[in-house]
């Protein structure tokens, strides 16, 4: 049989290559794509109220999501959010705005930041809270 | 042929490569995802083969590079705008593994230094988001455990981690399920058994374990801006020279010590 060297003084198998070259093929060639959610932003209702020249938004945060889903802020304005975790401890990272947060049980935090750029602005968990935790996410709409 | 027959590269490619795709095909499966995946990988494996071959002037396939490539894609955020971005911790893991050693090995995990550097400099990266379910995740990691010689690793950190989450659990009113679903398997069972960066001795891997273990539930409720797990095995590989120092017999001139501490157990 014929085998690769390997960095690590392991060896690669010709077949193993193959096999797996061929998973990742099969697999791009038969998915269906996603076709990106395509809901204009502009019908959007805006989230929360605002209260003294603040836009105060209350946000949960759970397995494996953030309500409301998503924010929608106008832009310019001053952002508070009060946010809670609902069954385990949570984050909340918005990069762009440099947040990230933890977010404990039992705790109300409120986090502020100013919706000073355009766009639409990925919202992730920051703290690992489960094994979908990856798919805990939401939107910052910023019109 | 058997999955038996294979190295444990190979083994390790095949499990990370269904992973990642089982992943990419059942929800988020666009363009972006995939180029995600396939920059981290080939980033990966190019700088290692052009280094392999600029020190050693023969052609190896970088298996080990191709791993960490896989890892580095399950694991990093991919949502990015800036798809830049998704060159830097390949290539930072890459440069880690030739720059930073101690006697011939790698002192860090390449994907775990590599992720970790990235999410620093850029306050954002890491999502784990193709490292689950744990149905998926739990035959083929036990399998690669299995390979990799690691129940002693993940015991010791099971075994000092669980009680803790399930205490913390307790006091803070989540269930039983919840608590032990905050222990990340994907890097208990693929990143923690990394073998070039843990020490190889028995005793000296359950305290490395323990070590990680801990750690990794002391920073998981108090440094949001840092993934605890991976910044834990960062300090963990760090430490290993020193925890293979300590548990080593001190008789220099001994050769039945000496191997003890360098040969790997089969645990």
């Amino acid at each position: 049989m014929v085998r690769l060297s390997m960095t690590n003084g392991g060896a690669v198998n010709r077949w193993g290559i193959m096999l797996g070259s061929t998973l990742f093929a099969l697999i791009i060639l038969l998915s269906p794509m996603n076709a990106a959610e395509g809901k204009h932003t502009d019908d959007l209702e805006l989230s929360g109220e605002v209260k003294n020249g603040v836009r105060e938004i209350t946000v949960g945060a759970y397995k494996y999501g953030y309500f409301p889903n998503p924010l929608v802020v106008n832009y310019g304005e001053k952002v508070r959010l009060l946010m809670t975790a609902a069954d385990v401890p949570h984050g909340i990272r918005i990069p762009e705005f440099k947040v990230n947060t933890l977010l404990p049980l039992g705790v109300t935090k409120t986090i502020e930041f100013t919706a000073s750029q355009k766009g639409e602005f990925m919202v992730h968990c920051s703290v690992y809270c489960g094994p979908n935790h990856g798919k805990q996410k939401t939107r910052l709409i910023v019109r | 042929m058997t999955m038996k027959a294979l190295s444990l590269y190979t083994n390790m490619i095949i499990s990370l490569s269904i992973l990642v795709l089982y992943n990419v095909y059942q929800d988020i499966f666009t363009l972006r995802v995939i180029e995600t995946v396939l920059i981290s990988v080939l980033t990966a494996v190019l700088l290692d083969g052009v280094i392999i071959w600029k020190k050693e002037h023969k052609f190896r396939f970088p298996g080990g590079a191709l791993i960490s490539g896989l890892i580095i894609s399950a694991i990093i955020e991919p949502d990015f705008q800036n798809q830049f971005i998704y060159f830097v911790p390949p290539t930072i893991a890459i440069l880690s593994k030739h720059l930073i050693r101690i006697a011939n090995r790698n002192v860090f995990n390449p994907a775990a230094f590599g992720l970790v550097a990235t999410s620093l400099l850029f306050h954002d990266g890491i999502t784990w988001w193709a490292t689950n379910p744990i149905y998926v995740v739990a035959p083929i990691g036990l399998f690669i455990v299995y390979k990799m010689r690691g129940w002693y690793l993940i015991l010791s950190f099971l075994l000092v981690t669980t009680p803790l989450y399930i205490i913390y659990g307790r006091f803070n009113n989540v269930n039983f399920t919840d608590s032990i679903g905050l222990i990340n398997f994907f890097f208990v069972l693929f990143m923690l058994t990394e073998h070039k960066s843990a020490p190889l001795a028995t005793k000296a891997r359950v305290i490395y374990g323990s070590l990680v273990g801990i750690l990794s539930f002391a920073l998981h409720f108090s440094l949001p801006q840092v993934d605890n797990t991976l910044v834990a095995l960062i300090i963990g590989n760090a430490s290993a020279p020193i925890i293979n120092k300590w548990v080593m017999p001190r008789r220099p001139h001994n050769n039945a010590g000496n191997k003890q501490a360098t040969e790997p157990v089969t645990g």
